[in-house]
């Protein structure tokens, strides 16, 4: 892996126009259906949902939801995926590095997630970015096994 | 002859004077009366104006024939007399040319004055009062009414200071134009001001004369909108007056009112004069000059000459722009109402005026005003034809269509000799695109004028776009010949000949036009115009077959050439045409360094170097050759895809495998789309198909396998193996092998869900597999993957329409349409844009669904932009000539003429013939009975469930009409409401008293535009049989014969017309027995009917084709039509049919059969319609349910109608593209190692 040729990959918004990117790619990767919240609040975040694209194909996706908490601002990462055969390409990270950079300009105070207790090369991919496991959450899962998750945190140090 | 008051470009009917001196004698003081005429009103005031010499004088003609008659009359009118046709109270003077005639008698006994002709023609000459003394023939009352001023000076005492009058004059300019600039109708920018200056003159003179009449200045105020300052001024002082004394105050009042009007025109035409020269328009001098009081100004001959031909100039320019000002121009001739010609009496200088207001209110677009100042005229002179055809052409721009051509035809009536009425006329025909009655009536215009420049542009214009060549050259010519100054009637002249098959003439033309140019020519600004030209003289040389001097004229020319990518074109082209091509291909080489991707250069040079061949076969040592030249330019030519694309259409097997692998990979790595359409000519080849099948399946494994193409160690990026599945679906469907087609796009699907290419290849798989409505609901997955996609949607409607959606779901097809439409007004606007493949698709759709009118009315509509197309051209007879884009004009032209055979048009006169076919066959009380009883209950249901969403969809667009109007309303009044059509379902369309002659119609467009399709000559079987035109009808069957014998509609109609004319009863009227005879001498020259009988030629047609389903099909229909007892044995010769397996290389993706699913629908619905057998139909139905598993139509157990399918539409879409078929991530959960499971938080 990872001795693909080069090409080119871009970060596009995700508006009304191409939501169903986004929906179809949740589909195949996740097994949750998400609800019209999901998208509306993937849409309203911003520059904290982005598509990526492999040379002009829609292959991942992160998208995130903006919290405040006490005044500050907080981000959650709703779902963050890229397609299997577009693996161990870097897509992911530049899906994640983007939106860290946007935390640090934006003054986020903290970005978080839910991870399911038994996804360990998740966990191992979050922990490259600085991000640490705060608590778990027994029984977060309802269909799928094991119904635990751990929430996976990286603070932002505030200037 | 003091001024020249010019009027605006156009108002001039005249021509100018002929540069021969001597020949401009007679019509140039003609002309110049008119303008006199014309200028009276502005230059009144004094009695030394020759204008009103004669002012208050009433006279009469007696004796006098035409023309003396009318010179007599012009000339009279011409000094400001006012002339009646008979004597009567108002008279006052009677112009006699002998003693003792009736009225002289009459006056004479009134005691009227009467007088010679003499006088008057003196006073014309000397342009003075001559003493009447010694002309008098009988000396009676005062021959002048005495209010008229009589050289008299007296200053009124000013109330007000000049300079103050000037001040209003300035002030009332302005407030005229901001008034002017507040209209709905208002003029172009340039020529507000002068609008606004002569709107208030005319104001102005109306007070004075009303004032003159003793009528109050108010009655005028009433009339204008907008009323200047110094009318104001005058109302106010007539009102103070009046109550002191009456007559003697209005007398003193006009009196003002004209010295106030000469500093007002003096102030307004300085004003239009600094406009003017602002505009640098060389009109200036005439009208400076016009606008200018002083009368003593003389023109000498020379200046007039040189101030018409500044106007005639100028008139060309602002003719020659393709608006509808180039309409209105030429009803300029109306103001030469005074013409001497003219039957009609020419109107008083009052209505002289309001008529020119008329016209000038017509190019404004001002209508209203027109039209009130036309009421003012009837008025008074209720029968005056020019004006009647003013005001008509006037209605006509307001929508009252019917009004206005009473009236046009009313004025044309009352003065037939008026070529202004006539032009109007034609005009009015014009508006209307009747061109040929527009023709008539110019060609009467010019009969009444024949030099008038207006009206013969104008009909060179007409006869251009009816293609009337031999009358445009005429025309072309005689414009040339009146203004041989004017570079644009050379080239016309030069076009019209070209247009006309005499390259070689226009070439002369040219070169004529060329002698009288200077040395220096072209400027600076004119170097384009000037290299069309040249371009145009080269390639008319080249049409004429003269190559040499074609290539001679290219090379004088060259420094002058600015095109010079064009230059080197046609150089080359003449260079190998003349057999010169080693310098040809060196060219061509040098073309194709500037750009590598033509393909026209590719062509030049292979044509060059003697390897070119139409059929694209070749020898195997020029394939060598060929091979090689594209070697070493694709050597040369890295980034060309041209050099690697052409080689892949000549070379040969292993060659080919080589070159196309090459031409393939980095395309797949790159991901192109549209790759498969780039080779898919390459697929009417024998063996490429296989070729390609096989070296794609190869890379297909080894990309699974190691990731790398074959003998390649290099990784390629996962897009590459979608692609490739991408490629080999398409490539499948295009075998027909639509499992494996299906297979593979579905795995490309899995691979990756988000390329949407992939859903809409897939739904064309589905179409072509059979299945509509799957085929739309994937279009319309393939849609929402990006609502920003106009071609998708495009897509996705059209997909909708073939599975007949078009009102049955209310998310269907028109409201998809609509989404990419602008707001409001929604199909409409699909018409406005000539969305003709929209119109064809859901009139199909409609047909198919029983909707006569609906489908009629939408391939109607396609038949009515293609008229429009033909329609748009006509801007550019005028334009492309001013615009020199000559080449390009011809090229349209010559495209026009061939409108009609364009696809779109052949397919909407065949369907729209079959439509008024259907409506010949079923009577039009019967039909909607007779569909509902043969359908189904279940679909009866559909039926009327459709109907139900019809009414309601009726209504919405009601209250929808209903609102827009509304609100259109309530924008500041300014409705800009379009006509509403009539006939929105077409229902008057399918009322129509004679279908066959409807058909007719089309058929004669197809027959001209269309001669070698089969299909023209089926519907012309199929028309003129329902007619019982039985000769035209056997026409279309030889040539049926002709073009294509063997096919089963040909041998059909064949034995159809032997059948139904051999069983026509004896011949009993002479037609019928000349129609006979014909037939008696023509049948032996049919090959297939010699010295046999119908069922006999039926059976050989047989032999020839029998593994052939639809020949055995024709066959069998024939039989049973011949001979209704042998309809078991018909069945059974259809059912015996095989269905062969297609030989095929690669046979594990299932086997490609012979049968086309159309094919075996027509013998579905052969065997239920016309055989009437259903258990056989049904028993067909289950056979090619096995062959077509996909298809809705036999029921396939995949298609869509299977309860368990996922676009079963009774079950509800896929709104979030979870189609069971796509494998769900659940597997790969685990191996991924960004995978970042979450739920929402809202997950309990």
């Amino acid at each position: 892996m990872g001795t693909g040729r080069e090409a080119s990959v871009s970060l596009d918004g995700v508006r009304d126009k191409n939501m169903m990117q986004l929906k179809k790619l949740n589909t195949v990767l996740f097994p949750v259906r998400y609800n019209d919240k999901y998208y509306a609040d993937a849409i309203s975040s911003g520059e904290f949902t982005k598509l990526a694209y492999y040379s002009d194909i829609c292959v991942g996706a992160i998208a995130c939801r903006l919290e405040t908490k006490g005044g500050t601002m907080r981000v959650y990462i709703m779902t963050l995926g890229v397609l299997a055969p577009y693996r161990g390409i870097g897509i992911g990270s530049k899906l994640l590095n983007h939106v860290l950079d946007m935390c640090t300009k934006q003054n986020v105070s903290e970005i978080y997630l839910h991870v399911q207790t038994n996804n360990e090369a998740a966990i191992k991919f979050y922990k490259k970015f600085g991000f640490e496991i705060t608590d778990t959450i027994p029984d977060y899962y309802i269909n799928i096994e094991p119904r635990d998750c751990y929430v996976v945190t990286k603070s932002f140090a505030q200037i | 002859m003091s001024q020249k008051r010019n009027l605006p470009s156009w108002i001039s009917s005249r021509d100018p004077p002929h540069p021969q001196p001597e020949s401009k004698k007679k019509p140039k003081d003609d002309a110049d009366d008119e303008h006199n005429i014309r200028n009276a009103p502005q230059s009144s005031s004094t009695t030394t104006d020759f204008s009103k010499l004669l002012e208050g004088v009433v006279f009469v003609l007696s004796g006098f024939v035409n023309p003396e008659r009318s010179t007599l009359r012009s000339q009279a009118l011409a000094m400001g007399a006012t002339y009646q046709p008979d004597w009567n109270s108002d008279s006052t003077l009677l112009i006699c040319a002998f003693p003792n005639t009736p009225k002289f008698r009459q006056v004479q006994s009134n005691s009227g004055t009467i007088v010679s002709k003499d006088w008057i023609a003196e006073c014309y000459t000397q342009k003075k009062l001559v003493d009447i003394e010694q002309y008098l023939l009988h000396a009676g009352k005062p021959w002048r009414k005495t209010s008229a001023p009589q050289n008299t000076t007296i200053r009124v005492e000013e109330p007000f200071s000049v300079t103050e009058v000037k001040k209003w004059a300035r002030d009332d300019l302005t407030e005229t134009i901001s008034w002017l600039e507040s209209q709905e109708e208002k003029p172009a920018p340039g020529e507000i001001k002068r609008i606004a200056a002569e709107g208030v003159l005319t104001c102005l003179q109306d007070a004075i004369d009303s004032l003159e009449q003793k009528k109050d200045v108010g009655s005028v105020t009433e009339l204008w909108s907008f009323v200047p300052r110094v009318v104001k001024e005058l109302g106010k002082m007539e009102s103070s007056s009046k109550t002191e004394n009456s007559t003697a105050s209005k007398d003193q009042l006009c009196k003002q009112a004209k010295s106030w009007k000469k500093i007002y025109e003096a102030e307004l035409a300085q004003k239009g004069d600094e406009e003017e020269e602002e505009a640098k328009s060389r009109r200036t001098s005439g009208v400076a000059s016009g606008y200018d009081s002083d009368e003593t100004v003389e023109m000498t001959e020379e200046e007039i000459e040189h101030a018409y031909r500044n106007v005639s100039v100028d008139k060309v320019e602002a003719n020659s722009t393709p608006s509808l000002s180039l309409s209105l121009s030429s009803a300029s001739s109306a103001s030469s109402l005074s013409c001497p010609r003219t039957m009609g009496a020419p109107l008083p200088p009052k209505e002289a005026n309001l008529f020119k207001l008329i016209v000038k209110s017509y190019e404004t677009k001002q209508y209203k005003k027109g039209l009130k100042a036309a009421d003012a005229i009837l008025k008074k002179f209720p029968s005056h034809g020019e004006t009647l055809s003013m005001k008509g052409l006037t209605l006509n721009c307001m929508d009252r269509k019917t009004e206005a051509y009473e009236l046009v035809r009313h004025g044309v009536k009352n003065d037939i000799k008026s070529h202004v009425c006539w032009h109007v006329y034609g005009l009015l025909y014009r508006s209307d695109r009747e061109y040929r009655e527009a023709i008539k009536c110019y060609r009467n215009a010019l009969r009444i004028d024949p030099d008038n420049l207006e009206i013969l542009r104008d009909l060179s214009l007409l006869q251009a776009q009816m293609r009337d060549l031999s009358g445009f050259v005429e025309t072309r010519q005689q414009l040339l010949t009146l203004k041989p100054n004017h570079r644009m009637n050379w080239i016309g002249f030069a076009v019209s000949q070209h247009l006309n098959a005499n390259a070689s003439k226009a070439v002369e033309i040219l070169e004529a036009f060329e002698g009288t140019l200077e040395d220096d020519y072209p400027p600076e600004n004119e170097l384009c115009e000037h290299t069309e030209m040249i371009m145009y003289k080269v390639s008319l040389l080249e049409e004429s077959g003269a190559f040499g001097k074609a290539l001679e004229e290219l090379h004088k020319n060259e420094p002058k050439i600015v095109d010079k990518l064009s230059y080197k074109e046609q150089e080359a082209y003449l260079l190998w045409k003349l057999g010169r091509p080693a310098e040809a291909s060196k060219l061509y080489r040098v073309l194709l360094s500037m750009n590598p991707d033509n393909y026209r250069y590719y062509e030049g040079l292979q044509k060059c170097l003697g390897l070119y061949s139409e059929s694209g076969q070749y020898s195997s040592d020029r394939i060598e050759k060929l091979n090689a030249l594209y070697q070493s330019l694709s050597e040369q030519y890295t980034r060309s895809s041209a050099v690697k694309r052409i080689p892949l259409d000549f070379l040969q097997d292993e060659r080919f495998k080589e070159a196309v692998a090459k031409y393939i990979k980095p395309l797949l790595t790159k991901g192109v789309p549209s790759l498969f359409s780039d080779l898919c000519s390459l697929y009417d080849h024998p063996r490429k198909p296989d070729i390609l099948e096989q070296l794609v399946v190869e890379m297909e494994h080894s990309i699974r396998t190691t990731g790398s193409y074959p003998g390649s160690d290099v990784k390629e990026p996962p897009s590459t193996l979608l692609w490739t599945l991408f490629f080999l679906a398409q490539h499948y469907d295009k075998r027909g092998q639509y499992d494996a087609a299906l297979g593979k796009i579905d795995e490309a699907i899995a691979h990756t869900p988000t390329v949407i290419d992939l859903y809409s290849v897939k739904s064309r798989i589905m179409k072509h597999a059979g299945d509509l409505t799957a085929a739309a609901a994937l279009a319309d997955e393939a849609r929402c993957m990006d609502l920003a996609d106009r071609y998708i949607n495009s897509e996705c409607v059209k997909r909708m329409l073939q599975a007949d959606q078009v009102y049955i779901s209310v998310t269907s097809a028109e409201k998809t349409a609509v989404l990419f439409t602008k707001e409001g007004d929604q199909l409409n606007s699909l018409h406005d844009m000539q969305c003709m493949w929209y119109d064809l698709a859901s009139g199909d759709s409609y047909f198919r669904q029983g909707d006569l009118g609906r489908a009629l009315k939408r391939f109607l509509a396609v038949e009515k932009h293609y008229s429009d197309i033909s329609e748009d051209q006509f801007d550019f007879h005028s334009y492309c000539l001013r615009k020199m884009t000559l080449r390009s004009y011809v090229g349209m032209l010559k495209f026009e003429d061939r409108l009609h055979s364009f696809p779109y048009f052949h397919k909407a006169a065949i369907r729209a013939i079959r439509c008024y076919l259907k409506l010949h066959d079923t009577p039009k009380s019967t039909a909607e009975e007779d569909e509902m009883s043969k359908l189904a209950p279940a679909q009866k249901k559909k039926m009327k469930k459709q109907k139900k969403a019809e009414a309601r969809a009726k209504k919405e667009a009601e209250t929808k009409i209903e609102e827009s109007t509304a609100s259109g309303v309530s924008k500041s009044g300014k409705r800009n409401v379009k006509p509403v059509d009539p006939d929105p379902h077409g229902e008057k369309l399918i009322q129509v008293e004679d279908p066959m002659a409807e058909a007719s119609k089309y058929l004669r467009l197809l027959q001209k535009h269309s001669p070698n399709s089969l299909e023209t000559h089926l519907l012309s079987f199929e028309v003129n049989m329902r007619k019982e035109k039985f000769l035209l009808a056997f026409q279309a069957v030889k040539q049926l014969l002709k073009l294509d014998a063997e096919n089963p509609d040909s041998h059909r109609s064949l034995v159809k017309f032997f059948l139904k004319t051999g069983s026509t009863s004896a011949p009993t009227t002479e037609a019928e027995k000349l129609r006979c005879s014909v037939l008696e001498a023509e049948r032996p020259s049919i090959s297939q009917l010699q010295n046999k009988s119908l069922v006999e030629a039926n059976k050989e047609f047989l032999g020839r084709h029998e593994d052939s389903l639809v020949h055995r099909a024709a066959y069998a229909e024939m039989l049973c039509l011949l001979d209704p007892s042998k309809k078991t044995e018909a069945i059974k010769l259809i059912e015996d049919s095989t269905n062969k397996v297609v030989q095929q290389t690669n046979g594990a993706h299932g086997l490609a059969r012979e049968w086309k699913l159309k094919d075996c629908i027509a013998v579905h619905k052969l065997l239920e319609t016309v055989f009437l057998d259903s258990e056989a139909a049904s028993r067909w139905k289950s056979r090619c349910a096995e062959y077509f598993p996909f298809s809705t139509h036999f029921e396939g157990k995949r298609s869509s109608v299977m309860p368990d399918s996922v676009y079963n539409s009774s079950l509800k879409s896929n709104e979030n593209g979870d189609t069971p078929n796509h494998p769900m991530g659940q597997t790969e959960l685990n191996d991924g190692q960004l995978e970042a499971f979450k739920s929402l938080t809202v997950s309990t």
